[in-house]
């Protein structure tokens, strides 16, 4: 016989038994572009010396001797050093939330905030280093073309001409790199490409791409574009790029020690709390600075910005 | 004695409706900075039917980047580019006619301002997507740079760059030969590069056939320059 008057989920779910939805134990990322390219560039120790600029000096390159001759004075030779400079900057964001959340046992806190922010660090600096790939002067691509091998080809061949050794990085924007290993499945008897391995990604840090032609190739969509709708990627040496951290503890007594989330050296989270307004938020806080060392030891990588 | 009051009607409350002007700030959205453009004597392209075009590079006022001051400043980064030989187009350069003030900017939607290039078109989707119209953006930066070539903003292609790319070009034909045997998809390739060949030393040539018929038609400087010779 049928069991009649059984109590159906959707009459409890109606008689206030039981909520529509429940909120999930587990929050999960969104996909983001975490690249950190830090380690293919110089760091330079920042001095807090009077000044938000810093000049680093370039030694002279060292010259062969001469052949004076016989009976003939050598006149000393003019040492002249090159420099360049790196100009910090603070880069800030904050999150702010309201008193009903943690009530409510909403999904977000704010030391959820407080991570997402220390995520932040390593955008705002892959950002600023691409942001110098458009100002070398040498370009290997061309704009409104799609990336080949004969063009990575070109930037190796400036880099040599101009007198750098080692190993390469190249960072482009995911379009390139798709273009590019279009390119290189296109030709036979090229270069063996090496996909990166868990090892590697360990090593190198996320936006690691593989190698390929002794370059460490890093996609990252902070690769900028120029008014031709081209991507400006970027090809360069160990000492191409430079940037400067400032300490974050320098600013010392300015933040009260009791609003301090975290010093991480080279990043301040501090609390601000406004009762008035039942709003607790997170503030962080970094300065950076970033500039092309040597223009010598890059290649701007051109190539067109339509998937 | 408290007396009675009695309120007038009630005010209305307005709904506020949602406007969407401006360009959407998704998750991923950068910020962009204003910028100045700048080009260096070496820094030339080839168009087959435009000719030789100065490539323009963009130099940001980012906080930080390449010595641009917290307050936007960009005396350092700029003074960099003029060491290494660069011109700079300042964006109130009266030569500049239509394309003065190229900086041009979309609001962004709950304030603030995404600045783009002059020839920037985007297009927002229903769901909020940005697409930007590169291929009529490709042609109007094309134009521009033939302008600054004609209007003498920039430095002119000197022959030594020409040869140059010449013989980059060569090079080029003759690394798609040797490969085009165990790559027959690199036929086009060849075929547009010889193209380019062509046209650049056209170009080239028809630029100073122009030259040199200008030159004649000053006698009087070229028997001054002959005068001092023989002087």
């Amino acid at each position: 016989m049928a069991v009649t008057n059984a109590l159906t989920y959707a009459t409890l779910e109606t008689n206030g038994g039981a909520v529509a939805e429940v909120l999930a134990a587990e929050v999960l990322e969104q996909l983001y572009d975490p690249t950190d390219i830090r380690a293919t560039i110089t760091r330079i120790p920042w001095t807090s010396m009077g000044s938000d600029t810093m000049s680093i000096t370039q030694d002279r390159v060292p010259g062969a001797f001469t052949a004076p001759g016989q009976n003939t004075t050598v006149s000393a030779t003019a040492y002249t050093t090159a420099d360049f400079t790196l100009a910090v900057a603070a880069y800030r964001r904050g999150y702010a939330i309201d008193d009903l959340i943690p009530i409510a046992g909403g999904a977000i806190d704010i030391d959820r905030m407080v991570a997402n922010l220390m995520n932040g660090v390593a955008l705002t600096v892959t950002d600023q280093i691409c942001g110098t790939f458009g100002t070398f002067t040498n370009v290997a691509g061309t704009a409104l073309v799609p990336l080949s091998v004969d063009d990575i080809y070109d930037g190796m061949f400036e880099l040599t001409e101009a007198l750098n050794t080692g190993r390469a990085s190249l960072c482009i924007h995911p379009i390139q790199y798709n273009d590019f290993i279009s390119s290189l499945r296109a030709e036979v008897g090229a270069a063996q490409y090496l996909p990166a391995t868990a090892e590697l990604l360990a090593q190198r840090g996320p936006g690691f791409k593989g190698s390929w032609m002794n370059l460490d190739i890093y996609v990252s969509d902070s690769v900028g574009t120029n008014g031709a709708g081209s991507y400006q990627g970027g090809l360069y040496t160990p000492g191409a790029i430079a940037y400067a951290m400032p300490d974050v503890a320098s600013m010392g007594v300015h933040v009260p020690a009791a609003n301090v989330i975290m010093n991480a050296g080279e990043l301040l989270v501090e609390l601000d709390r406004t009762a008035s307004d039942g709003v607790s938020a997170a503030y962080a806080t970094m300065f950076l600075g970033v500039s092309i060392a040597e223009n010598a030891r890059g290649v701007e990588i051109l190539s067109t910005a339509t998937a | 004695m408290r007396e009675t009051v009695r309120l007038r009607k009630p005010e209305k409350e307005q709904s506020v409706i949602r406007q969407d002007e401006g360009l959407p700030v998704g998750p991923r959205t950068k910020q962009t900075f204003k910028f100045v453009y700048v080009h260096y004597p070496k820094s030339w392209t080839f168009d087959r039917e435009l000719g030789f075009l100065p490539a323009v590079k963009k130099i940001e006022a980012r906080p930080g980047l390449n010595g641009v001051r917290q307050n936007g400043s960009m005396a350092l980064a700029l003074s960099r580019v003029t060491e290494q030989g660069g011109t700079i187009i300042e964006p109130k350069d009266e030569r500049l006619g239509d394309y003065q003030d190229y900086v041009h900017f979309y609001p962004l939607r709950g304030g603030g301002k995404y600045y783009v290039d002059f020839n920037a078109e985007a297009v927002v989707l229903p769901n909020d997507e940005v697409i930007w119209n590169t291929a009529e953006q490709r042609e109007q930066w094309f134009t521009f740079m033939a302008f600054l070539r004609d209007s003498g903003l920039v430095r002119p292609l000197i022959k030594e760059v020409y040869i140059s790319m010449i013989e980059r070009q060569r090079k080029k034909i003759h690394s798609l030969f040797g490969r085009i045997d165990r790559n027959p998809h690199l036929a086009k390739r060849l075929e547009d590069a010889e193209a380019d060949l062509a046209a650049m030393e056209k170009h080239w040539a028809d630029a100073n056939a122009e030259l040199m018929k200008a030159q004649a038609k000053k006698p009087a400087k070229r028997i001054a320059k002959k005068a001092v010779d023989n002087g």
